[in-house]
């Protein structure tokens, strides 16, 4: 995921795993399940999706 | 009244109806204005980033957690109309939390001591009275970490918005 940083010199963006943002206390735990759970269930759905096919 | 329009080919004198003063349209509008803290116009001192969190009123907050510090510094420019206002500040007391300083301009307008113990409440609304503004114009919101309560760990501020509300 995409962090931007705002300082007095201007935006840096930064991209980090949900694990280090975790980490790193840009998400909360909540968020950070959320976040996978809704990873986990597209995965499951393109799965679902290859299956049908074969 | 009458006035002369110019224009490079020829001048016209025609009617047209008394155009308002400046001090006519003074205090006009302005009713209420609500900032989200990532609007803000300069950053001073520090890193404010937006932070992802469920727990919090509209899920999440800008704050200074990268590497917050004592002086940390964010500045909003917004017009406000000469009147009295009422400032509202919505951000999560905390454990870590700073001390922040409201001005308007080089006024000293309040300071919030952000801390609590009890980290229960997902939103402190925090109310600036009776604001006297005495002419319109593009002021500076500014809002600036200025110590700690000694029970604090660290200098941080979780803000989620800043509200301008005319009251008089």
């Amino acid at each position: 995921m995409k962090i931007q940083l705002h300082t007095k010199d201007g935006v840096k963006e930064i991209e980090i795993s949900e694990e280090e943002a975790l980490k790193q206390g840009y998400l909360d735990e909540e968020t950070y399940l959320m976040r996978k759970f809704l990873q986990l269930l597209k995965r499951k759905k393109d799965l679902l999706v290859k299956l049908e096919k074969l | 009244m009458r006035i002369y329009k110019i224009t490079t080919r020829h001048s016209q004198l025609v009617d047209v109806s008394t155009p308002h003063l400046s001090a006519d349209l003074s205090g006009v509008g302005n009713q209420q204005t609500t900032i989200l803290p990532i609007n803000y116009s300069e950053i001073i001192q520090g890193t404010w980033t937006i932070i992802l969190n469920n727990a919090y009123y509209l899920a999440g907050y800008i704050g200074n957690t990268s590497s917050p510090a004592n002086g940390d510094e964010i500045h909003y420019k917004v017009y406000i109309a000469k009147g009295t206002h009422t400032i509202i500040l919505g951000y999560r007391e905390y454990t870590d939390a700073g001390i922040l300083e409201v001005y308007l301009d080089d006024t000293l307008l309040d300071t919030i001591d952000m801390y609590n113990s009890d980290t229960s409440n997902i939103l402190t609304v925090h109310r600036i009275e009776n604001v006297n503004v005495t002419s319109d114009g593009l002021k500076t919101l500014k809002l600036k970490i200025n110590g700690k309560n000694a029970d604090s760990s660290n200098y941080i501020v979780r803000l989620m918005y800043i509200a301008l509300m005319r009251t008089a």
